[in-house]
């Protein structure tokens, strides 16, 4: 479904990533082991190519990523970042706002099926109607995770999207992410704790991906 | 009577030298920026005689296109400062926030028209001290609302990526940083319309009221500048934040951070 051949990416002349290849088949769950600063977060930004690689090739169902493709393919795609953005209306508005744009327009939604998906975080209904602004870091992302998984796409690239959660709240996100079964994902962290129920754990150090050990 | 009475220079000089007030009180406070304060004052004081000087020649010349020149280095110099002050690269964004001055400025003048007749606002006694005020609250507004729009998007790059990998066109994913610049340029302006006249005298009709007109018909001028300034400033920004995206997004959408200077 997605490969990546060769892919190496230089930053300010220091190589982040060298000829990295990996291949995530449809429905597959990889986790991808890091340390900081190991570039974890370069290559999922490099697959929508938010960073443009070096060299290499991106390929999405036979479909070699370009600049006149690229637009068409990232729909088929949600990226979720470390840190939940700012946003200054209500929770509701948040959660609805993708949906106002032109090709989500099809999904439905509707305010039940947000506080159903709302009840798998116990997070409360009444959340909906305050300031997203005003709520906690770790609600915020929640909620933005949230968001993005109702949005249905085929392939997830969560960058440390649990790194500011406590820990009863990773185990939801976790259990709710890897529900889905035709669903990809790529899930980049350091946290080694739920290693165990992804399909694949890969680490990345020196620029290119490993089978990951426990050491 | 007829115009404001004139200053004799020696008096001016005297005036001017109260200047030693705010110097003391810098050095008193220990503030290292008196070479600045100093600095900015003298360069006030030349700017303005220059400018009275070649203002003098514009108004005895009363030419249409010297004035039309004029407005069109006016926008120039403004759109310079401007990229100077947000730190923004001059020679990447120029090419397309000068169009959107342009047209801002061309469509404001157009709207006078249902004012005054053409010869009216053609006179260079008209159309130079209503451009100049026009130009300097575009230059005000587009430095807090251009710099609000790319220091935001560029600090939270982040969330703009994620509104594109969430399905968002490059319009969309920029809405709501389009609309946090637009309130950022508005806001202070919101707040001089509902006080003014209140407590401060507003500038222009100062300068009519000097100038022996009725304080109706001040007034009645100044409500004209305050709109018209309103205008500017939506039409300035958003604008220029609609043109600069040319440049400021490359192929694949990217944010391109050749634009900023540091």
């Amino acid at each position: 479904m997605l490969r990546i051949r060769d892919l190496t990416v230089i930053k300010e002349n220091r190589t982040i990533l060298q000829s990295l290849d990996l291949n995530l088949v449809q429905g597959e769950k990889l986790v991808i082991l890091g340390n900081s600063g190991s570039g974890k977060s370069t290559l999922l930004k490099s697959i929508l190519y938010f960073e443009i690689p070096s060299s290499g090739e991106i390929i999405y169902n036979n479909e070699k990523l370009s600049a006149a493709n690229i637009i068409r393919i990232r729909q088929d795609f949600a990226y979720i970042g470390q840190k939940a953005p700012t946003y200054l209306e209500s929770v509701e508005n948040y959660l609805l706002l993708p949906f106002h744009y032109r090709i989500n327009r099809h999904i439905k939604r509707d305010r039940k099926s947000i506080i159903k998906e709302l009840e798998k975080y116990s997070i409360p209904r009444e959340i909906l109607k305050q300031n997203y602004n005003d709520l906690s870091g770790g609600e915020q992302q929640r909620i933005t995770i949230i968001r993005a998984l109702m949005l249905n796409r085929s392939i997830y690239l969560l960058d440390e999207i649990t790194s500011n959660l406590d820990t009863d709240n990773v185990e939801k996100v976790i259990i709710n992410i890897l529900q889905e079964q035709n669903r990809s994902l790529i899930y980049v962290t350091h946290n080694r704790k739920y290693l165990n129920r992804f399909d694949r754990a890969l680490g990345l150090n020196d620029g290119s991906l490993h089978p990951w050990r426990n050491s | 009577m007829k115009g404001a009475i004139d200053i004799d220079i020696s008096s001016l000089i005297l005036f001017c030298l109260l200047f030693i007030i705010p110097v003391l009180t810098f050095k008193y406070l220990r503030i290292r920026k008196v070479g600045d304060l100093i600095i900015s004052a003298i360069r006030m004081i030349v700017q303005l005689s220059l400018v009275g000087l070649y203002l003098g020649y514009i108004f005895k010349l009363n030419d249409f296109w010297i004035n039309l020149c004029w407005i069109f280095i006016m926008i120039l110099i403004a759109n310079a400062s401007i990229m100077h002050q947000i730190q923004l690269s001059w020679k990447k964004l120029s090419f397309y926030t000068i169009p959107a001055y342009l047209i801002t400025v061309g469509f404001v003048f157009l709207c006078f028209l249902i004012v005054f007749d053409f010869k009216v606002i053609s006179n260079s006694r008209y159309i130079i001290p209503l451009g100049g005020m026009i130009l300097g609250n575009l230059l005000r507004s587009n430095v807090v609302g251009l710099s609000r729009f790319y220091t935001s998007l560029r600090r939270r790059e982040i969330e703009y990526i994620q509104n594109i990998s969430l399905g968002a066109t490059l319009n969309e994913a920029i809405k709501p940083f389009v609309k946090e610049a637009y309130i950022a340029a508005m806001a202070p302006q919101i707040a001089t319309l509902a006080t003014i006249g209140l407590v401060a005298l507003p500038g222009m009709m100062t300068g009519q009221i000097l100038g022996g007109s009725t304080p109706i018909t001040a007034i009645k001028y100044q409500i004209m500048i305050m709109t018209a300034i309103y205008r500017t400033t939506s039409i300035s920004v958003l604008l220029a934040i609609q043109f600069s995206k040319k440049s400021a997004f490359e192929e694949y959408l990217r944010l391109n951070r050749d634009i900023f200077v540091k």
